[in-house]
């Protein structure tokens, strides 16, 4: 868990929003931080102590009037400012510096070290400061240097801390591991590689550490245990406390400080946290030291709101009663670029459709590492239905939007997603579904089984609560017979002595057993509907087999699985759909498929296994007629499908860029390219066996 | 032989009292040149670790690890550095082996740097070419490609230090099997042209029977029973682009 | 349980650290030992009177010893409640302390449990929706109210009070069914200073939470977002909001002794004061462990709690420290 504090406060929006670089952001700073800077310049101010007549109000000369001494209150508003200031940046720099050093020492060496610095840092952290610093100052001489070094003393341990766990996590990053394969010396790996990563997040703790020590500042000051030849803000309402000014309603003298107080740690409090959440605590979304030490894969969609928020926009909101596919030609959002509209009637009687997709498209807009913003089209055009009876297996690769299919189809797309087209659920328009709907509908009727990747599983529950919950919320047995219940089914996936292991946490189970208890999490419900998304990742060959086994005895109205695994697919399916960038290639009965495959992306696949020997030298090609017809771009074209171009320098490939991202995604790599293949071509139907491919165009 | 793993001993601190876990015990194993060596095994058992080792980036408790009869731990810095430097490593992620603030450039240019050795432009576009890209993609962040470039591209920053032997840990097992494809493909182009031998951990049976010459579980590698050794002399290859 | 040794031994050296700032403080600064011992004012007195006397004097209490051998009986006196005696209020340190430290922990106690029941509470509920309309409301007042310091708000209720004649300007109630009257303007001062903090503590964690993949599973199961929210996302942001609750204390503790000196309320913060304008070094060094003590105490009660909370650490599987 990263170190708390009230960092990301302002953080209302996804993550990622307000990724900036070094420049913008060392501006910011500096712009706020100037008017503070320029008052140091005035600590010293002569006229801040000379004498006139006390107890003037705010007139003539006297901007804020005097106070009980006669010192104009205006000239010591500034004067303390700069004191104030200056004790405030000193101690934070102290303390900045002594954290940083001793956080890298501590998390790049480890050992001795580390548990020193870390023992110690403990200790100061119990410390309560202003305890400290009265002790402090009553046994030394009072002074602002005390209180300097006192604060510093207490603040150094929360940036030592800081420093010291991002130190830890980035030191294991596969980019540091590898400078350190090479041979990089320390200072390489330090200077080079984690403290730009960490730099930012020193900046921000430095400057809440001004703020907090400010606030500190000020508290000792107001007690009298400041320098009494200096004025600082804070004693300024030591003198308004001691002189009655409170009392006596002299508004001129307690306000301006407090006001001036507030108003500075406001500041620097914004600055740290707006700095904190730009880069600190939440990198770009594309970066891999996104969150927390993880290493995602691609950009995850960000999960909407638990509360209040309103489920995902559509664009097209028109209200069907029909049921019949309409292509929406008043819309046009809703139809992909140039693609022909598939006007298809539904190949199976509408009562035994469960789910039918119609035209669904889902976007993303996201802001990359170069501030770019970008849409990502996850799917695009995706016509589907799921049928009483079927197995299906969607295959396709990261990326093809698989994962996103059936966060549509469940009504868990997030906040930022985009939707076009329709889908029905049993008939009935999901779109038009409340909230309480949808949950109702996930708890009695569709199942889904997400991927085991990283925290699937709430690490803090006992697996077994977790697989009852669904029953106990909604079908109210009591916490008992969960777990009996729980026990049952997690033996059923073939986890051994499942009555002792259902009190057991999730992470005291390896990747493969957490797989089944999502398994077994999905089963608890008898639900008519499952989805599975990738029930097979990361599982050894052994564990596979158990999965499958358990998907064969599955008695359900319909079940569709997303997966890569082939094997998995072969074995399981009678429908198999394959997917790539959000497009529908292929849909297919699973013999056929598997022993001839229409599209060539298929068949590409199906060589490229290991098992046939990835000996078919076609997928090799990068040579292919596309880039004959276009030499400019050779580097292979495994990138994102991407709207709103690349930022080349290249003009001529850039047009190329956008006009291919209109045509078959499959093109640049495709044997078969022709040149119609720039535009889509529609799902052409061979009786059951449907193909998205000019080289087929011939079907019903 | 290439490279030699004599009864190394490896385990970590678990925990605040560091109770030290064995990962891997009295673990054996021997690397001829131009050949791949499979390590199998599931998840969790030591496969990285052992790559760790092997590649010089952490310390084994105890054995040795020999490069042409030599100890990679042995020597002061400078002897140890080189020797570091013939056994590179590609990592299961793509994304996080580059740092996300450098371009590809200069990620690619970071060993040259670190030997202080100078790499011209034409150098770089022939590793790159090499590894079949252009040389469009340098100018980009690690955040703007592909699983399947950025793999490619790591290759191409190790072929700049013309290493002898490469550990790929699960290179492929975030790429789409298509992606895997051309990669693994890549591999074996590169073996035959320069030589290199590859430690080459996955999980994947299909993929480790059509990539090595010999696999080994990992399990078994820890009994000492099943030492495996083959030995063939092998020239020392020095760092020329 | 190795979990709990260890932080037990943490927080034993950390009291250890205390017993050993306080000597050396005694010990180390300039100036005869003595006066730190005795208070200014004791010291003052003893100068008058014959050598043989204050010869005496140093015998009773060590001061001719090893600095080692003092240090032990230092510790061992503290240890048995023996903190020195003001010369300054005539009693034994310990005494004078005891009620004064009752009258701090009054107004500290229930303002940690509220501050952290409201602050939670409304931070979880504020974190679950971000961007709605208890973000867009409270966040802004929270931030507002944490940058004042606590003594600021403190004044501005003080102005409040005079103007409206309702509550008493401070100090101590006379009469025991006051008590709430007297209590409530310091205490709402740290309540909603405190409040604010914790607030942005448990939003922050929340938020961090929500993107995790179990939220996504347990929507999946159809949960309402209710359970989801309090059931599975606050219970694991609670073992490191409680973490942060407990350091916080100290920052209370601290931010009370001011708040104290505005109301004149007669409790640690008072006492510190006036020990620290008659330099009566024996009252401020025996105040000062003993505050330190109480936060080294709720530290280790937080972490205790932390360890039932959160069941990776039960199982010794501490995660990322």
């Amino acid at each position: 868990m990263a170190f708390l504090t009230p960092a990301s406060v302002l953080e209302t929006g996804p993550m990622n929003k307000h990724s900036r670089n070094w420049k913008e952001g060392a501006l910011i700073l500096m712009a706020a931080a100037l008017p503070g800077v320029s008052i140091l310049f005035f600590k010293n101010m002569d006229i801040a102590n000379a004498l006139f007549s006390p107890w003037l109000p705010p007139g003539d000369g006297h901007l804020l009037g005097t106070n009980d001494v006669g010192q104009d209150i205006f000239f010591q508003l500034i004067s303390a400012g700069g004191r104030s200031l200056m004790v405030g940046m000193a101690a934070a720099l102290t303390a900045t510096l002594v954290g940083t050093l001793t956080g890298c020492v501590a998390g790049y060496y480890r050992g001795i070290a580390d548990r020193v610095i870390m023992g110690l840092a403990d200790i100061f952290l119990l410390i309560p400061d202003i305890p400290l610093v009265i002790v402090l100052v009553s046994f030394f001489e009072p002074g602002l240097f005390n209180v300097i070094i006192v604060i510093a003393m207490t603040s150094w341990p929360g940036t030592a801390r800081v420093v010291r766990s991002r130190m830890l996590k980035i030191k294991e990053y596969p980019f540091v591991l590898n400078a350190r394969s090479l041979g990089a010396g320390d200072g390489h790996i330090i200077f080079k590689h984690i403290l730009p990563h960490t730099g930012e997040l020193i900046l921000a703790k430095a400057t809440l550490a001004v703020a907090s020590a400010m606030l500190t500042e000020t508290g000792i000051s107001f007690l009298g245990l400041g320098d009494p030849c200096q004025v600082t803000w804070g004693s300024m309402l030591h003198g308004v406390f001691a002189g009655a000014g409170l009392i006596n309603g002299y508004w001129w003298w307690y306000l301006p400080p407090v006001l001036c107080i507030s108003v500075t740690v406001m500041g620097f409090n914004l600055a740290g946290f707006y700095l904190q959440k730009g880069w600190g605590g939440n990198f770009p979304a594309d970066s891999p030291l996104n969150r927390q030490g993880q290493i995602p894969g691609k950009t995850h969609p960000e999960v909407p709101a638990l509360t209040g928020i309103n489920p995902p926009v559509l664009i097209n909101n028109k209200d069907t009663q029909t049921l019949a596919p309409e292509p929406d030609t008043l819309n046009p959002i809703s139809k992909p670029h140039n693609q022909a509209p598939d006007t298809q009637p539904p190949s199976f009687p509408l009562d035994r459709q469960i789910f039918r997709i119609l035209n669904l498209g889902v976007e993303f807009g996201i802001e990359c590492e170069t501030n770019q913003k970008k849409t990502i089209k996850a799917l695009d055009g995706v016509n589907l239905s799921l049928v009483k009876g079927d197995r299906m297996a969607i295959i396709g690769e990261s990326g093809s939007g698989k994962s996103i299919l059936f966060l549509a189809m469940l009504g868990l797309l997030p906040y930022n997603a985009r939707m076009s087209g329709e889908v029905f659920f049993r008939g009935k328009r999901m779109a038009s579904f409340s909230r309480k709907h949808y949950q109702h509908i996930r708890a009695w009727d569709i199942a889904y089984v997400p991927q085991g990747a990283g925290n699937a599983l709430n690490p803090v529950i006992k697996v077994g609560h977790q697989i009852s919950e669904r029953m106990r919320i909604h079908g109210s047995i009591s916490k008992k017979k969960g777990m009996v219940m729980a026990a049952r089914l997690l033996g059923q996936t073939g986890i051994t002595n499942s009555h002792q292991r259902v009190h057991y946490y999730p992470h005291q189970f390896s990747g493969g057993m957490n797989q089944r208890v999502l398994l077994a999490m999905a089963l608890a419900g008898e639900n008519s509907v499952l989805l599975a998304d990738e029930p097979t990742k990361g599982l050894d060959d052994k564990t596979k087999e158990d999965v499958l086994n358990i998907f064969l005895k599955l008695n359900r109205e319909a079940v569709a699985v997303v997966t890569h695994d082939l094997w998995f697919a072969r074995q399981f399916a009678k429908t198999i759909v394959v997917m790539y960038k959000g497009i529908i290639l292929e849909q297919a009965p699973a013999d056929s498929f598997f022993t001839a495959p229409y599209h060539p992306y298929s068949k590409a696949l199906l060589n490229a296994l290991p098992s046939q020997g990835i000996l078919n030298p076609v997928i090799m090609s990068s040579h292919n007629r596309y880039a004959e017809t276009d030499p400019g771009d050779k580097h292979g074209g495994d990138s994102y499908r991407i709207d709103g171009g690349d930022d080349d320098d290249d003009d001529r490939s850039n047009k190329k860029n956008k006009e291919i991202s209109r045509g078959c995604p499959w093109a640049r790599e495709c044997e078969e390219f022709h040149d119609r293949c720039r535009h889509m071509p529609r799902l052409f139907s061979h009786n059951i066996h449907k193909v998205r491919c000019w080289c087929h165009a011939a079907g019903n | 032989m290439l490279l030699e793993i004599n009864n190394v001993d490896k385990g970590y601190g678990h925990g605040r009292f560091h109770k030290k876990v064995c990962v891997l015990e009295n673990v054996s194993l021997t690397l001829d040149k131009g050949k791949t060596v499979g390590i199998m095994g599931d998840s969790g058992k030591g496969k990285t670790t052992l790559g760790l080792l092997m590649a010089g980036v952490i310390r084994p408790d105890k054995g040795r690890i020999l490069l042409n009869g030599q100890d990679i731990w042995a020597g002061s810095r400078k002897e140890r550095d080189k020797k570091k430097a013939q056994i590179q490593m590609v990592f299961q992620h793509p994304e996080a082996a580059f740092n996300p603030r450098w371009t590809m450039e200069q990620s690619v240019r970071e060993p040259c740097h670190i030997y202080k050795i100078s790499l011209s432009p034409q150098d770089i576009a022939d590793k790159m070419a090499r590894v079949g890209l252009g040389t469009k993609l340098l100018k980009r962040y690690p955040s703007q490609l592909s699983g399947g470039e950025l793999q490619r591209i790591a290759l191409a920053r190790l072929l700049t230090i013309s290493p002898s032997v490469i550990v790929l840990d699960e290179p492929t097992s975030m790429l789409d099997v298509i992606t895997q494809a051309k990669i693994i493909r890549l591999l074996m182009e590169i073996q035959e042209n320069t030589g290199i031998s590859f430690i080459f951990i996955t999980h994947d049976r299909e993929l480790a029977r059509v990539m090595c010459h010999e696999t080994h579980d990992i399990g078994d590698l820890s009994l000492p029973s099943s030492r495996v050794e083959i030995r063939i002399a092998a020239e020392e290859q020095t760092l020329d682009l | 349980m190795k979990h709990m040794t260890a932080a037990f031994c943490q927080y034993v050296l950390a009291l250890l650290a205390v017993l050993a700032l306080n000597f050396l403080l005694i010990h180390m600064m300039p100036g005869d030992p003595l006066v730190h011992i005795l208070g200014e004012e004791g010291y003052y007195q003893m100068t008058r009177q014959p050598p043989a006397y204050i010869e005496k004097i140093r015998e009773t209490y060590q001061l001719n010893d090893s600095l080692l051998k003092q240090f032990l009986t230092h510790i061992s006196r503290a240890l048995q409640g023996d903190l020195g005696w003001s010369h300054h209020h005539g009693r034994a340190v310990i005494k004078i302390i005891y009620p004064r430290m009752g009258w701090t922990l009054l107004l500290l106690i229930p303002s940690v449990i509220i501050s952290t029941m409201a602050g939670g509470i409304l931070g979880a509920l504020a974190g679950g929706s971000p961007r709605g309309w208890m973000d867009r409301i409270l966040t802004p007042f929270f931030l507002l109210i944490y940058s004042i310091p606590g003594y600021c708000l403190g004044l501005f209720l003080l102005i409040l009070a005079f103007h409206v004649d309702a509550l008493p300007m401070g100090g101590m109630p006379s009469v025991k069914t006051d008590m709430a009257l007297y209590m409530m303007m310091p205490m709402g001062v740290l309540v909603l200073h405190s409040t604010a903090y914790k607030y942005m503590i448990m939003k922050n964690a929340v938020i961090q939470e929500i993107h995790e993949a179990y939220v996504m599973t347990a929507r999946s199961k159809g949960l309402y977002d209710r359970d989801i929210l309090f059931t599975h996302v606050v219970k694991n942001a609670l073992p490191p909001f409680i973490t942060v609750v407990a350091m916080h204390f100290g920052f209370m503790m601290g931010g009370s002794l001011v708040v104290e000196m505005v109301f004149s309320w007669q409790g640690m913060g008072t006492l510190i004061y006036d020990a620290v304008i008659s330099r009566d070094y024996p009252l401020i060094s025996g105040s000062f462990m003993i505050i330190c003590a109480s936060v080294i105490l709720a530290n280790a009660l937080a972490d205790v709690i932390h360890g039932v909370l959160d069941p990776r650490i039960r199982s010794g599987n501490r995660s990322n420290e």
